[in-house]
């Protein structure tokens, strides 16, 4: 890799009140957590794209944090993947491990963070879909803001994020779910003719034989999500097992509602329709299950 | 940037640009060629290092992350008393062949047996996923780790006693 | 150093690579390659060059501008004509590679560029490098009198793969002595060939093959491209030099047609055979390939009457070079599927169909020959037992085409059976004049062994060391394998997978007895040269009339599939195999070679149908493989045994397609093959 000499400003603030405080200065400055897509960067690009200022975030206490509160589990966004993995079922959503598993290594997973993950807004991510399905939020800081956002709201468009100049990332809040199905799904990547992703996560809780909860999300290109609560709420509060009738309409109305998604969603054949085919494969698994 | 940190058990200082992957620092300037350049995106995993105990890859990570860090290339973790049960559960198994991923397969390994004492085969593939070798043959990896795993489990039995 | 030491080395990370050998002051080299794929050219200018900065052309050359080890018309660099995209013109040498990059922009380089061929369908006299034909009895009358008759098409697309270790060779330059480091298989070939290529005495050249090489399927047309110019760039400069070129690797399109007469009770009447394979712009190693492909046309099955027609086309795409078990794999999955599509049109299950219509005795030629069909019984016996072929089979067909596809409870299952053989007999790629030797020196207690075997990851040091080991009584602690070096080690011929167990190997036990006869009981140092003068070249011709069962490896596959009916992944519950390779000298050995094959072989079944994002072949998890051995000595082979080399990887295309064609009721006839095909033929139906 050929670097040039130090054009390179690394500041490394010691708690979340010096990065506000520094963000102040530098609002442009680049975020370096776990580094892995920065590093994969600099050695497919040009270095001279990388910026003059750089904040190195994974020594901020706050940032490396896990708190479990009682309906929810609370994540530094520079926690590595590999530390929430090592959590277990038990903590951590039984889908959100799914996906975690599906991140490239086990190494790799050791440097990646789950806020870095999100922040890039990457179509590949194996966590952008799972979060929204779990309704997980964002915790959004700047020097003058603290809100909380959903996923949701945070990430829409592939590569980038709803963060203004001088905010950065801090958190990631989910909720813990008593959901008895919970399915992730990752697709292979299509680069040719054009690139396509599809992802696919499904939730359904199920007690005294009615669905008391069902939620689906199909990940895609662009944008890198799409979730309809009017076909979920069809699920929701119907007794299991479904009729057959329900099935196939519940089936028809995910085909339409993925006929109708813009071209540039899943613009590969077979991810459409493996999308349409998770879903019914989920709706009938939902059907299927006993529930509590 | 001047950088100090420990590279196999001994004090180091170097002057690079912070970006610099770590890769080229054991390489370039310590010579270590038990690490090997491969892919360079984290795909191969031929550039495993521990780095404060933890299994990462040399290419993606960066010099200013060095600072105070302890760094274990193969050619440090040889030395230490971990390594005997790996090498003798991989010799046992003849999983050797032509050696480009070799070394990383052994960081894994102990990676492995320093979380699990009695790893399932199924932790085993999971956690080498990503290792890409194309001659060692993947069931007799997992064998010589689980060989290697009953070792040390043996030796602690011993020490119990 | 001897083979347990070696191994230890290589755990510890202390195992040489090319990139890992620290040299004197290299130079670095920037090759300009043609961006046109046909046409004239002309070097219109050539920037000033700063001291110590150099630029070779084909006119800087000064013996034969030719890869002599081709087919004699392959230029090293081009000279006014262009025949492939990415054909090397000139070289930039120097210092700073930024400086390099620098000076390949302001070399003025004009083109004439023509319209380039490459596609092989409808190839002429001009454009078919080497063809083939062969026919017994009269085929056309076979067609003529059979109403059954069964036509298939049959092809194996594009794939492209790039391995880790770069394909680079160094090149030092001495008054006496030039010396190339090259990771290749063929050290001895480069070295001729770079000998006619500088015009100086061959014995002035060494090759020198690194500790270890990662064999990318090529280590031999490429690295002979890359260590003629790194030996071009340091003999020209009298400097050391270093030149890295690509090192993706691809497999160029093969079609095969196969038209067969079935008799009544499903005989296997007549065969028509045509082949078409892209050799690139020039038949480098390609014409080896071609011919195992002619060769294993019509696999292991007893056809009557045969009529082979077989071509091999120029494109204007770089030279075929070996991509994994080319030519075999292309034939075999073709003639195996076909026998599968004819065992379901007579109603049979294929394993029963297959092992009825193998080669026997009588169309043997030679009295004493083994035939195919005592070769391999055995072993397609143990796989159907062991998979419980029969039954599986029968089940998944009685459900074919009663699913509505794709059914959205269950998975869809098929299994799928082939056989294959293979060996060094009809992959000979050395010369016919050839001598082959080892060298053998037995002091301190210690063995040395000194041949031109280059391990690249297929434990050939082991085998080696167990030959010797076994013959000499002593333990593989003993025996040291010296490191390939073209100036002190004899040239054993090339490694050619089979080759290097069965001949070399071969030349090592039988170099072994003469040693110790010539030991004694003293156990002095001692040293012994064993030579043998290689068998003329069987041409494919011979081949056909020969078959002699006994000199190849068998093998016979099962694999299991199953398809996620919403994903349609097709995951692999089992691959059951077993194999006759002689004795089995290293078990270990034998079976991590066989489980890497084939996990070589399912990758490639994917892989650039089901594009990534990435070139590196990453199989994340083997599904479970069954591995079982049916042991013959093999009276000509070393310690009884034969090469395994790329045998395993042979069935899997054959049997997984017919897995999945079971499972989908649809005959797929290509590979590679990925969910978004199945995709196709769902929305096809």
């Amino acid at each position: 890799m050929k670097l040039k000499e130090d054009n390179i400003r690394i500041l490394s603030p010691g708690s979340l009140r010096d990065l506000l405080s520094l963000l102040k200065e530098y609002p442009n400055a680049m975020m370096f957590a776990g580094g892995t897509h920065i590093m994969q960067q600099l050695h497919t690009n040009e270095p001279e794209s990388i910026p003059d200022t750089v904040f190195s975030l994974t020594q901020i206490d706050e940032l490396t944090r896990i708190r479990r509160k009682e309906h929810t589990i609370e994540i530094g966004a520079c926690v590595p993947i590999s530390r929430i993995l090592s959590l277990g079922p038990n903590i951590v959503p039984r889908i959100l491990i799914d996906a975690m598993k599906q991140i490239s290594s086990p190494s790799i997973r050791n440097s990646a963070t789950i806020g870095g993950n999100l922040c890039l807004g990457s179509p590949f991510s194996d966590l952008i879909v799972p979060l929204t399905i779990l309704d997980a939020r964002i915790e959004v800081r700047s020097p003058l803001i603290h809100t909380w956002m959903p996923i949701a709201r945070f990430i829409r468009t592939p590569w980038k994020n709803n963060l203004l100049s001088g905010e950065v990332c801090t958190a990631v809040s989910i909720p813990i779910t008593p959901a008895q199905i919970q399915t992730y799904r990752s697709l292979e990547v299509i680069t040719a003719p054009t690139l396509s992703v599809a992802k696919f996560a499904g939730l359904a809780h199920i007690y005294r034989g009615t669905v008391t909860d069902f939620r689906m999300i199909i990940g895609g290109l662009d944008p890198l999500f799409h979730r309809n609560r009017e076909i979920e709420s069809t699920g929701v509060g119907r007794k299991v097992p479904f009729s057959p009738k329900f099935i196939q309409q519940f089936c028809d109305s995910v085909k339409t509602f993925v006929d109708a998604c813009d071209p540039g969603f899943l613009p590969d054949k077979y991810h459409r329709k493996t999308s349409i085919r998770l879903c019914r494969q989920f709706i009938e698994r939902v059907s299927s299950h006993r529930g509590v | 940037m001047n950088i100090t940190f420990t590279l196999n058990q001994e004090k180091t200082d170097i002057t690079c640009h912070p970006l610099t992957p770590l890769l080229e620092i054991i390489r370039g300037t310590h010579a270590l060629k038990g690490t090997h350049t491969g892919c360079l995106t984290g795909e191969c995993n031929s550039c495993l290092v521990l780095v404060n105990d933890t299994l990462l890859n040399a290419c993606l990570f960066p010099a200013f992350r060095l600072k105070d860090a302890r760094v274990v290339t193969i050619e440090g973790f040889v030395k230490t008393r971990e390594y005997t049960d790996i090498e003798k559960a991989f010799l046992a198994k003849n999983i050797i062949q032509c050696g480009f991923c070799a070394p990383s397969l052994v960081l894994t390994a102990h990676a492995i047996l320093t979380m699990k004492t009695t790893p399932l085969r199924g932790e085993i593939e999971e956690f080498l996923a990503g290792n890409l070798c194309l001659f060692s043959g993947w069931h007799q990896v997992v064998d010589a780790i689980m060989l290697a795993a009953q070792y040390r489990r043996n030796k602690r039995e011993i020490k119990r006693r | 150093m001897n083979i347990r030491e070696e191994a230890v080395k290589t755990l510890r990370g202390k195992i040489e690579f090319l990139e890992d050998i620290r040299f004197p002051s290299l130079l670095n080299t920037y090759v300009l390659c043609s961006p046109i794929y046909t046409g004239t050219f002309e070097i219109l200018a050539i920037p000033p060059l700063p001291d110590g900065y150099y630029c070779i052309t084909a006119a800087d050359i000064p013996g034969s501008n030719t890869l002599s080890c081709f087919d004699g018309t392959m230029p090293v660099l081009a000279a006014e004509t262009i025949h492939y995209q990415g054909e090397p013109i000139c070289i930039l040498i120097g210092e700073k590679e930024e400086k390099l990059l620098e000076l390949a922009q302001l070399v003025d380089i004009g083109y004439n560029e023509e319209s380039p061929r490459l596609s092989i369908e409808h190839p002429d006299n001009e454009t078919i490098a080497d063809s083939f034909s062969f026919s017994r009895g009269n085929v056309h009358q076979v067609f003529k009198n059979n109403k059954s008759i069964l036509e298939e098409e049959y092809s194996v697309g594009f794939q492209e793969y790039v391995f880790l270790e770069p394909q680079s060779s160094v090149a030092i330059y001495g008054e006496k002595n030039l010396s190339v480091y090259c990771p290749t298989k063929n050290a001895f070939h480069i070295r001729d060939n770079l000998a006619s290529l500088l015009d100086i005495p061959a014995v002035k050249i060494t090759i020198i093959v690194p500790d270890s090489v990662q064999d990318p399927g090529d280590k031999e047309a490429l690295p002979m491209i890359i260590s003629s110019l790194a030996g071009l760039c340091a003999f020209v400069t009298k400097k050391n030099v270093r030149v890295t070129l690509d090192n993706t690797i691809k497999r160029y399109p093969t079609i095969i047609k196969h038209k067969t007469a079935i008799g009544p009770n499903g005989e296997l009447l007549a065969a028509k055979v045509s082949l078409v394979t892209d050799c690139g712009a020039y038949p480098s190693i390609s014409p080896h390939l071609f011919h195992r492909a002619i060769y294993t046309l019509l696999g292991a099955y007893d056809f009557e009457t045969y009529e082979i027609q077989a071509a091999t086309v120029r494109t204007n795409k770089a030279p075929y070079t070996r991509f994994l078990n080319g030519g075999a794999v292309e034939a075999f999955f073709a003639i195996e599927l076909h026998v599968t599509h004819a065992a379901r049109l007579a109603g049979v299950n294929p394993a029963e169909f297959k092992k009825k219509h193998l080669q026997t005795e009588s169309k043997t030629k030679k009295p004493g020959n083994t035939d195919t069909a005592s070769a391999i019984t055995s072993c397609i016996d143990t796989v159907i037992t062991q998979s419980d072929f029969s039954r599986k089979y029968r089940a998944y067909e009685a459900l074919r085409g009663s699913i509505p596809f794709p059914h959205f409870q269950y998975p869809i299952r098929g299994i799928g059976f082939s056989t294959a053989f293979f060996g060094f007999d009809f992959i000979d790629e050395s010369r016919a004049d050839e001598k082959h030797s080892i060298r053998l020196t037995f002091e301190k207690n210690t063995l040395t062994i000194y041949s031109s075997a280059t391990e690249m990851g297929q434990g050939l040091k082991y085998l080696f060391s167990s030959i010797a080991a076994k013959e000499l009584n002593l333990k593989p602690e003993q025996i040291s394998i010296a490191p390939v070096n073209t100036s002190v080690n004899p040239n054993s011929g090339p490694i050619y997978e089979t080759h290097a167990v069965t001949e070399i190997g071969k030349l090592i036990e039988d170099g072994c007895r003469k040693l110790k006869k010539k030991m004694g009981k003293s156990r002095k140092p001692v040293t012994i040269i064993h030579t043998v003068r290689k068998k003329k070249t069987v041409s494919p011709r011979q081949l056909f009339e020969k078959a002699d069962a006994g000199t190849l490896s068998w093998c016979a596959m099962v694999i299991e599939i199953e398809i996620d009916p919403a994903t349609l992944v097709v995951e692999i519950p089992g691959i059951w195999v077993a194999l006759e390779s002689g004795i089995i000298i290293d078990r270990e050995i034998a079976q991590i070679h066989i489980e890497k094959e084939i996990a070589s072989a399912l990758e490639m079944l994917h892989h650039s149908s089901f594009p990534h994002g990435h070139k590196y072949r990453v199989y994340k998890k083997i599904p479970p493989i069954h591995i079982s051995f049916s042991e013959k000595h093999y009276a000509q082979g070393p310690a009884g045994g034969k090469g395994i080399g790329e045998l395993p990887s042979l069935p899997v295309a054959p049997a997984y397609i017919a897995a999945v064609s079971q499972a989908i009721n649809h005959e797929i006839n290509f590979f590679p093959f990925s969910p978004t095909h199945i995709e196709d033929i769902v929305e096809s139906e």
